[in-house]
């Protein structure tokens, strides 16, 4: 199943490419700024649960909230998952300069906590580099009690170090025209402590995406995440994580709207541990909304 | 203001690259910690010996006495028996149409649910 959706989505990825090369001639030269950098290659800095090559300007104060509601396999009774259970996350995003971007996040799963530094390394230009790259890095604390604690009377989480699970996230992404951008992107997740003598600590994917601006206002997204290799006995029993949806732009905001069967948010733990996948039924819808400040605005 | 956001980039820089980075498997370290696998029959149909296993490593999380998420907590032995003398307790683990699957995400094993049902049927022995 899992190899089916990569296969097709590789597809439609490349149709959707053919599509927007057709169209490259017809570039709008706002689509640069003076400095002949090609701008707006993604709308946010966020994709669905990953982030895009795209940083925000320097001085920027960006507010984050991302929610996950239930799964629709939950029916009606539960108005397909509008009831819950449902997951968020909090976060504060700061751009030190143009090209670097700190944060830190809050997410109800495992109730993790998170900072995050993001530099962008290249810009794609009019002439010359033809993508863009991008780099982060996270520390990620898990900041829930040991559910086994009381039957093992051993508490795992009694050492921080054990807490801490590392992301490091490279983004290359290329804009194609006015229309479609696309961004590929290998991860590394890395766990201090595993459960099982046969489970890996680190875990290696790679990423999807791809953004079609439809209207000026809209672009349909999509995202993928491709687990690469066997890191846990249980590999089968997690899933590969596909979203597909819309954003929307309103003035001064991006609201993302998504289905999705990853509900962590988080990507230390959404990358290796989603265990929904759509044809089960177990995608929810999602979104992100966004609030940015300029702090430095006299 | 500035001075503050490079502290922040500082410390934020410091915690990603700088803090220690290990390889350790709970497994290898407590031996003799790991939780009980409930499915084999070997494995009676008690709360001792099976139920709590289940409920701690699926359950708890959520439903302990300082979340009580839904107003349930299921950490002891009559919290989770009056719980599942109720029809709403295998309702939800057996994700039935019009109840509220849980755990949230896949589910139980089959085995898993199995021994419960059988528990309750034994009339969930401590």
């Amino acid at each position: 199943m899992a190899c089916r959706t990569s296969i097709l989505f590789a597809l439609l990825l490349s149709a959707m490419s053919a599509v927007a090369q057709g169209k490259w001639a017809a570039v709008n030269e706002a689509e640069y700024d003076s400095l002949g950098r090609v701008t707006r290659t993604f709308r946010a800095t966020r994709l669905v649960n990953l982030h895009t090559t795209e940083l925000m300007p320097k001085g920027s104060l960006d507010f984050r909230i991302a929610h996950r509601f239930g799964a629709f396999r939950t029916k009606l009774n539960n108005l397909y998952g509008l009831d819950g259970p449902a997951t968020i996350q909090f976060r504060l995003d700061y751009s030190i300069t143009d090209r670097l971007t700190v944060g830190i996040g809050r997410s109800s799963y495992k109730k993790m906590g998170d900072v995050f530094i993001k530099y962008k390394w290249f810009h794609q230009k009019q002439t010359g580099m033809p993508v863009s790259v991008a780099l982060l890095a996270s520390t990620n604390v898990i900041m829930d009690s040991d559910p086994t604690a009381n039957i093992t009377g051993l508490d795992r989480y009694a050492v921080l170090s054990n807490r801490l699970v590392y992301f490091f996230h490279g983004m290359v992404s290329r804009k194609f025209g006015p229309r479609f951008s696309a961004q590929l992107s290998p991860m590394l997740v890395h766990y201090n402590l595993v459960e099982k003598l046969n489970d890996k600590n680190d875990i290696l994917a790679i990423g999807y995406g791809a953004r079609y601006k439809a209207l000026d206002w809209l672009s349909v997204t999509a995202e993928y995440v491709q687990r690469t290799f066997r890191y846990s006995p249980d590999f089968r029993n997690y899933h590969n994580v596909l979203s597909l949806g819309v954003d929307l732009e309103t003035s001064g905001h991006v609201f993302q709207v998504f289905v999705t069967n990853g509900y962590m948010i988080n990507e230390a733990v959404v990358i290796p541990f989603t265990d929904g996948t759509w044809s089960d039924g177990n995608m929810m819808l999602g979104f992100n909304i966004s609030r940015t400040f300029d702090v430095l605005k006299k | 203001m500035k001075r503050i956001f490079k502290i922040v980039a500082a410390l934020v820089l410091g915690g990603t690259f700088l803090s220690a980075c290990y390889y350790d498997h709970w497994e290898a370290i407590h031996p003799t910690s790991g939780l009980v696998d409930v499915c084999p029959d070997s494995v009676s149909a008690t709360y001792a010996a099976a139920i709590r296993f289940v409920t701690a490593q699926n359950c708890v999380s959520c439903h302990n006495s300082s979340r009580q998420d839904g107003n349930i907590v299921l950490e002891t032995y009559d919290q989770v028996k009056s719980l599942a003398a109720t029809t709403k307790f295998l309702n939800s683990i057996q994700r039935v149409d019009g109840s509220k699957p849980m755990p949230p995400g896949v589910g139980l094993k089959a085995c898993e649910i199995t021994k419960i049902q059988t528990w309750i049927t034994n009339g969930m022995p401590n």
